[in-house]
């Protein structure tokens, strides 16, 4: 679904993202896992447009069409349905949960496909139904975090980019935000996932990259990854 | 589990609202000030009546900018050039032909020719504004916050100095004065009510809440698919568009242009205006606009009286330190008060 070849990103003169590749399959969860300042939050800024490669390619196939993700607008990206749900939540403080939602839907034409996918975010999360019309900003962090994914869902995701949804939240709410990710790929939305929480993150995932200063220097199944030595001395904190 | 308040809010969130409820209350809204237009024009003298269209002008300005400005969170200061373009190019086309040969004499022959009615010579006028401000805009929207209200500011000096130097079609310093006195209060209530109207369309519209979207989170914003830079530069021309007619107008209100007329310290009163009323909210600067230019019109024969020249200014200056003091965000915010709102029939709770 997501073909990524020898990606080159620079911000400024940094080279930030070197000759990255990795492939993510239809209905799966890969995450993608490593320090800070690895890049991964470069890579899916890339990815949704919002940022350009200086070389690489980056094809999004959703059904039968094909998105060229280094050369398309991110308003174009987003209708094909890659959403980029950004780090920090960044959700719209001054306006109501109601209209947060309905900025998720903003490139929707279909009406009744948004009244029926809000009937269904409200329904995973009934807490944004309880505080529809109170103010965004004034939700607690986890809540924040479900109105972000609410919003990203309201965009028809067919695969959804998430950076670091367990940022700044106690671990129940981690667990409530990792139950939908779970949620969500059984109802068929492929999921490329950023986490600094890796062992959750290779607990949940099909397929996963470690990124380690731009370079994708281990991949495999999740299980494979959360066995794997040098992975669990650098990011699962166990023993050698 | 469904729980109840879901499939409640849900409904709520589709019920259609009642729009011709609230398109007849703000036709009757309108004709109520139609009729407050009249009377002043029956029982004011023509000074009086003259300054009443200057306060209306004022106002629509000071709502343009709360569109340019106030919706999408730029910072903006280039409204007195997109007012001097749309002047000079509206009192070009609509100055007597007969006076054009000597006064203007670079013009080109088509144009010393024409002496257009005001209609179309201001409509072209916020055009041509219009047009600069995308060239303009596509330029130094890229800018943020303090850089560009700098950048902005630089436009204004550029606009006037070229107006000041381009004697064959400007008339230079010296500006173009017995213009035809072809605007009265008519027209600035006019222009007052398109302001608002469209300034109100497109704050509730999805194009309004996209581009006060860009102004919360741009990041966000294009996450969810909306293209920021296109509606800033398209926030930035609405204003400059309208600005442009504003400024037309007032040049044939008060029959005279020159380069100095639309200055820095009209885009300082401006922005006092929509920061005053809140930025964003079309009720507050109408008030804010309406409420400063009569503070200071009203001290001006205390000014002469008491000798004391420069106190209006003073004053605007303490009401702003004041109300940011009492009101950081303004006196509305970004939003309505709850009453004009269900009079026009906005939505949300914002």
């Amino acid at each position: 679904m997501l073909e990524v070849r020898e990606l080159n990103v620079f911000r400024g003169a940094t080279h930030v993202i070197k000759n990255v590749s990795f492939n993510v399959e239809e209905g799966q969860i890969a995450a993608l896992i490593g320090a800070n300042g690895a890049g991964k939050s470069t890579t899916l800024l890339t990815l949704s447009g919002l940022l350009r490669p200086r070389s690489g390619t980056a094809v999004f196939r959703p059904d039968a069409q094909e998105v060229d993700l280094t050369s398309a607008p991110s308003e174009k990206i987003v209708r094909a349905g890659l959403i980029h749900c950004p780090e920090g939540r960044q959700i719209f403080h001054s306006m109501t949960v109601r209209e947060n939602l309905e900025m998720g839907a903003y490139a929707q034409l279909d009406q009744k496909l948004v009244s029926k996918t809000t009937a269904e975010v409200l329904e995973l999360f009934p807490i944004l139904a309880e505080r529809s019309g109170g103010m965004a900003g004034s939700l607690s962090g986890g809540e924040q975090m479900m109105l972000a994914l609410g919003r990203a869902l309201l965009a028809q995701p067919k695969l959804l980019l998430l950076d670091e949804p367990s940022l700044g939240l106690a671990p129940l709410v981690i667990e409530r935000i990792f139950d939908v990710i779970a949620e969500l790929r059984r109802r068929g939305v492929t999921i490329l996932l950023i986490e600094q929480n890796a062992a959750m993150a290779l607990d949940l995932a099909d397929t996963a990259f470690v990124m380690e200063t731009g370079s994708i220097v281990l991949s495999g199944s999740g299980a494979d990854l959360a066995l794997n030595d040098k992975v669990r001395q650098s990011y699962l904190g166990g023993a050698a | 589990m469904i729980p109840d308040a879901s499939s409640t809010s849900v409904e709520a969130w589709s019920r259609p609202r009642a729009p011709q409820w609230s398109f007849i209350a703000s036709l009757v809204i309108v004709c109520l000030g139609a009729v407050v237009v009249f009377t002043m024009t029956q029982w004011l003298d023509r000074y009086a009546v003259t300054l009443c269209a200057l306060l209306l002008i004022n106002a629509a300005l000071a709502v343009s900018l709360t569109v340019s400005n106030g919706l999408s969170g730029l910072f903006s200061l280039g409204h007195p050039a997109f007012m001097t373009i749309g002047a000079y190019v509206a009192a070009i086309l609509t100055f007597p032909a007969t006076r054009k040969g000597t006064m203007l004499p670079d013009l080109p022959e088509w144009l010393a020719a024409i002496e257009a009615p005001m209609l179309p010579a201001v409509l072209l006028g916020g055009g041509v504004a219009g047009l600069v401000s995308l060239v303009v805009g596509y330029a130094v929207l890229r800018l943020k916050g303090h850089y560009l209200a700098v950048a902005t500011l630089g436009l204004i000096i550029v606009v006037q100095g070229l107006v000041r130097n381009w004697d064959g079609l400007t008339r230079g310093g010296s500006g173009l004065s017995g213009l035809p006195r072809h605007v009265d209060i008519w027209w600035a209530y006019g222009y007052l009510v398109i302001v608002v109207a469209l300034a109100w369309r497109i704050k509730y519209s999805s194009l309004g809440r996209a581009i006060m979207a860009v102004r919360e989170n741009e990041l966000a914003a294009e996450c969810s698919g909306i293209n920021s830079a296109r509606l800033k530069i398209l926030a930035f021309s609405v204003g400059a568009v309208l600005a442009g007619v504003g400024g037309a107008l007032t040049a044939h209100l008060i029959s005279v242009i020159t380069p100095g007329t639309f200055s820095i310290v009209l885009a300082f009163n401006l922005v006092v205006m929509v920061v005053i009323g809140g930025a964003g909210s079309i009720t507050g600067a109408v008030l804010a606009a309406a409420g400063i230019t009569l503070l200071s019109e009203s001290l001006r024969p205390v000014e002469e009286a008491a000798n004391l020249y420069g106190l209006s200014q003073v004053v605007v200056a303490v009401c702003l330190i004041a109300v940011l003091y009492m009101r950081p965000s303004g006196l509305f915010g970004s939003g309505e008060p709850s009453i004009v709102k269900r009079i026009f029939g906005g939505r949300g709770q914002a």
